[in-house]
């Protein structure tokens, strides 16, 4: 609902702009690391990846338990983000694959039965209730008050960090082999392959970085959100 | 006896067909049965008019369960109006049905018109947008709607030309009645000739358009005519449920009738028809052994994308083909070749497509 | 050209009718034959984000049912419980409802859906006539609107306007305290805007002098409140009223914490008194106020300590829904065992009417089906405030019956409900 009232009185105090800014950066940050993973499948692939919801929530559950586990948020975010690419590179090569050459609705049929199983599967595993894994201790600290607004660290911590993986990624694929390879793979496969190059491997990693992406992303967001079977499929809203 | 027309004969298909449900819900008069066959009328209707975008005019629409819920809401919003029944008397259930036939059809056009000029994807999530605006006005207007919790209060079904939609035989038989009219209507669109210009305009849409034809109009046509087949399924669901909710018109019933239909078959009539059936089927299978539904309908999508490459009636009619072909084959090698008999069946084109 | 066409309509024709005849062999339940038992069916939540709805319902309906079954049933017939998934949607609830009678047979039902689910299976109910006990659904208008009564289905848990007067009147207390300025962040559907509307009324009608300066409406499954959170920073707001429940609550209360948003005013969270969101909440703050729920001190009796124990052997946390499933289970058991087994919905409803049954979860050790509306009174209703540990809520504040029965009558009134 727009409130233009409030919009001004917002827009007339420090205090409500500073934070309402890093309100958005949040929620953006988080939307740009899963749809950088999607994009990026997109770009090389040309396929639609409508199953990039399932990475975001094997993400979460991984994290949810190995910081059950081991206690450690940080260990718990690069397992999200690791078994979002193994799962990622296992979907591609058995499945998303077989379909490149297939129309629009034969792929999105394949992702919705994958999200079909991982929404049972995660059921099975972790029960059907929600989960909460909790704000990590380090970050239970009172809000920054700047300019009258209100920051949490642990949002600092969170934009931080995408930005990072962000910057690290276009580095990734500007500059290295890998990168170099998949960009010319996309614009000419069979040519790059007699190179002596094995563009299905390229394309396959290619895949979990973009699932990885999507897990991270879901294992940054744990401590503050509930997780739940059942929110695979990319939302369309 | 002259031979029938095409248009004859879809006709006494039709009326067998009905005569077969009828026959069915007597041979086993189950409750259970005759209910699921219903819930399945309305989906299937949803899948098949769905079928007439997707398959015959090669519009991917996300959002045809608008029209759906449209229907049901208009035929219930109807009958629940102050004074409609007392004023209409024993006519008001078929003119709520009109209302909802012909409400959904103007709400179909308004929206084709905005939407048939886009490509592709924009198309697809534009009527995906339209959807989720109809979704938020029907959650909006509570006075009217009942927001969320949907249209309760039950929706009154006075009884005309002797049919109690109260008495679940009357209701099953009018259901089946009112599925096979819709069916036959879609049936009769794509083999008229304006269904040849639909398959036209979805193989080579500027080649159809380079020969005069309005091939936007066309389209508007084609969207117009599958969204008020839509709302007679959404009828179907509300004359059983006896009430309507806004669920009708997610998001995910949108897409489970796509899936419907890649399942069942994207190239025959009734594949979106065998679509439904065997979502339903794994569904109620899987029930009998665990609750893992989905994981089942996962698998069994799996297969068919995978293994089969294309819907189950399609496989089954390239089957039946293939083996009558190599039949063919081996006859004609016995009486040498015949030129200019082989005949290829409309459907043989569209399969080929 | 015509005839082949025809023959292959006949044969997609043929496909369809053989695929119809193969679903009737695949889905032998038809021809499963009906046996003596007595079969209750049970239509709940048991996926997404509710799931543990369903399973406490499911848990605290068989801890009757088992223990009567054990005790060789109704007049030697066993009661065969039929739970099944609705997935929180009404058209589904409506579905799976008419298939819990036509199919397997159940003879009665004891509904255990959501608001949104349990009007929809209201009106199957009214149109098959069985008889029906809605355990879980708190909109107070399935029971006290006339337009819904039906004189066999009843409510066997809380009543959304009988927590609302307990809230207002619990509210007020603090209003005396300086808490003026109110704002409300409950989920965007009718459970939450009822809920909330009712609260307000009666925080109005006994703190007239309090003020309502702002609202925010997260939507349901909602993953992210920020949005909601920095509005009631900018509200600034001295009391907060929120009825979000469940995962929502949770996740809502994880995101404010890191605003410190429950420093700054005092927060009365109806919902936040049931064991799961207590124990989910990692970091729970203390002093939040809440309705009572279940809760295994409340009311402080060793019945109700039994109880809890016994639930808990589950391996599921006691729940609001747990107690009140139970509870209408109970009340299935008692009519049952009134009518020896006759499943005639006349004689159960007569049965069932007024009746008043021992119960653990009573103020007085007892709950009663009022007649008239056909609704639960007696229950345990108060509010407290959280610890965060262990027994989690603490100054407990019941709410005494009459009050409550009093306020009701004259909300009733208002509503021209009478």
């Amino acid at each position: 609902m727009l409130n233009f009232d409030a919009l001004s009185t917002c827009l007339g105090a420090t205090s409500c702009l500073v934070t309402q800014v890093t309100t958005g950066l949040i929620i953006g940050m988080l939307l740009f690391l899963v749809a950088s993973g999607v994009t990026l499948i997109f770009g090389v692939l040309k396929v639609v990846n409508f199953a990039h919801g399932a990475f975001y929530m094997i993400g979460a559950y991984t994290a949810y338990t190995t910081y059950a586990v081991v206690g450690n948020y940080y260990l718990a975010v690069v397992a999200g983000a690791l078994s979002a690419a193994v799962i990622g590179v296992l979907f591609e090569s058995l499945m998303i694959r077989r379909v490149y050459k297939e129309n629009l609705l034969m792929q999105l049929l394949v992702c919705y039965a994958f999200v079909l199983i991982c929404d049972d599967l995660v059921k099975m595993i972790w029960g059907a209730e929600y989960l909460a894994m909790g704000i990590p201790a380090e970050f239970r600290v009172p809000p920054i008050r700047f300019a009258g607004g209100v920051v949490p660290p642990f949002y600092i911590f969170l934009v931080a960090t995408s930005l990072l993986v962000a910057v690290l990624c276009l580095l990734l694929i500007t500059y290295s082999r890998f990168g170099k390879i998949v960009r010319a793979a996309a614009a000419n496969a069979t040519m790059v392959s007699v190179l002596g190059i094995r563009v299905p491997l390229y394309f396959a990693g290619l895949f979990g970085l973009g699932c990885a992406l999507a897990g991270m992303a879901g294992a940054l967001a744990a401590p503050r959100a509930v997780a739940d079977a059942g929110h695979g499929l990319v939302d369309p809203d | 006896m002259k031979p029938l027309t095409t248009v004859q004969c879809d006709c006494l298909i039709a009326f067998v067909f009905f005569l077969a449900l009828l026959a069915l819900g007597v041979i086993f008069p189950s409750l259970w049965l005759m209910d699921t066959l219903t819930a399945l009328f309305a989906s299937g209707l949803l899948a098949m008019s769905l079928h007439l975008l997707v398959g015959y005019t090669g519009l991917v629409s996300f959002g045809h369960a608008a029209y759906f819920a449209a229907g049901g809401y208009v035929f219930g919003m109807v009958l629940q109006a102050n004074g409609f029944v007392e004023a209409a008397g024993a006519w008001s259930v078929p003119l709520a049905i009109l209302a909802a036939f012909a409400a959904t059809g103007l709400f179909a056009l308004i929206v084709g018109l905005i939407c048939a000029r886009l490509s592709e994807v924009y198309f697809a999530f534009l009527t995906l947008a339209f959807q989720m605006l109809f979704v938020s006005l029907i959650q909006g207007l509570v006075e009217f709607t009942g927001g969320d919790q949907g249209l309760v209060g039950g929706i009154p079904r006075p009884v005309f030309l002797g049919i109690d939609l109260t008495e679940s035989w009357d209701r099953y038989a009018f259901c089946a009645f009112l599925f096979t009219a819709g069916v036959l209507a879609i049936r009769l669109v794509t083999q008229s000739s304006f269904g040849y210009t639909l398959r036209m305009v979805r193989d080579n849409e500027r080649r159809t358009a380079f020969l005069g034809v309005n091939t936007y109009r066309v389209k508007v046509v084609s969207f117009t005519i599958a969204g008020s087949v839509a709302s007679l399924g959404g009828v179907i669901l509300a004359i059983f449920t006896s009430a309507a909710y806004p669920e009708w018109a997610s998001w995910s019933n949108s897409g489970e009738a796509i899936f419907m239909i890649m399942l069942g078959g994207l190239n025959s009539f009734l594949g979106p028809l065998a679509g439904a059936l065997a979502m339903r089927a794994i569904n109620d299978v899987t029930l009998l052994y665990t609750t893992h539904t989905d994981l089942a309908k996962g698998v069994v999508i799996l297969f068919v994308v995978l293994i089969l490459k294309r819907g189950i009636l399609d496989y089954a009619i390239d089957l039946v083909r293939n083996r009558r072909a190599q039949a063919d084959n081996e006859r004609a090698k016995a009486l040498h070749r015949r030129d200019g008999e082989r005949v290829d069946t409309r459907e043989d084109a569209d399969a080929a497509a | 050209m015509t005839h082949k066409n025809h023959t292959l309509t006949r044969r997609n024709f043929v496909a369809a009718a053989g695929a119809v005849g193969f679903m009737s062999l695949a889905c032998p339940s038809i021809l499963r034959a009906q046996g003596a038992t007595i079969k209750v069916g049970m239509p709940t939540i048991l996926s997404g984000r509710v799931a543990i709805l369903g399973e406490t319902a499911s848990v605290g309906a068989r801890m009757i049912i088992d223990a009567v079954n054990a005790e060789g049933g109704i007049d030697g017939r066993q009661i065969e419980l039929v739970i099944r998934d609705t997935k929180g949607k009404p058209d589904e609830a409506a579905r799976i409802t008419r298939e819990l009678i036509n199919n397997d047979k159940c003879e009665l039902i004891l509904d255990a859906e959501a608001s949104g689910g349990s009007f929809a299976v209201h009106e199957v109910m009214r149109d098959t006539g069985l008889y029906c006990i809605h355990s879980i659904s708190e909109a107070s208008a399935l029971t006290a609107d006339p337009a819904n009564h039906v004189h066999w289905i009843f409510r066997s848990g809380r009543q959304g306007i009988h927590d609302a007067i307990a809230g207002g009147l619990y509210a007020s207390g603090l209003a005396k305290n300086g808490v003026k300025r109110w704002a409300v962040c409950s989920p965007d559907y009718s459970y939450g805007r009822d809920t909330t509307a009712e609260f307000r009324e009666f925080l109005s009608v006994f703190a007239p002098d309090v003020q309502f300066v702002g609202e925010t409406w997260p939507k349901a499954f909602q993953p992210d409140y920020t949005e909601n959170i920095t509005n009631l920073l900018n509200i600034a707001p001295e009391g907060l009223y929120t009825c979000l429940w469940g995962g929502d609550l949770v996740a809502f209360f994880d995101q404010a914490s890191l605003y410190g948003l429950f420093d700054q005013f005092q927060t009365v969270a109806v919902n936040m008194g049931d064991a799961p969101v207590l124990e989910a909440i990692k970091n729970l703050p203390a002093g939040i106020h809440s309705g009572n729920r279940y809760h295994k001190d409340v009311p402080d009796t060793q019945a109700n300590e039994i109880w809890n124990t016994a639930f808990r052997k589950s391996g599921k946390l006691p729940t609001n829904w747990g107690w009140q499933a139970y509870t209408g289970a109970h009340f299935v058991v008692e009519a049952l065992k009134a009518t020896k087994g006759d499943t005639n919905r006349d004689k159960l409803a007569d049965a069932t009417r007024g009746r008043k049954i021992v119960s653990p979860h009573g103020v007085d050790g007892t709950v009663t089906m009022r007649e008239g509306d056909n609704t639960l009174i007696g229950y345990a209703v108060g509010y407290g405030k959280t610890l965060s540990t262990d027994p989690h809520l603490t100054d407990f504040q019941p709410t005494p019956w009459d009050v409550i029965l009093q306020h009701e009558a004259e909300w009733k009134e208002r509503k021209k409900y009478l």
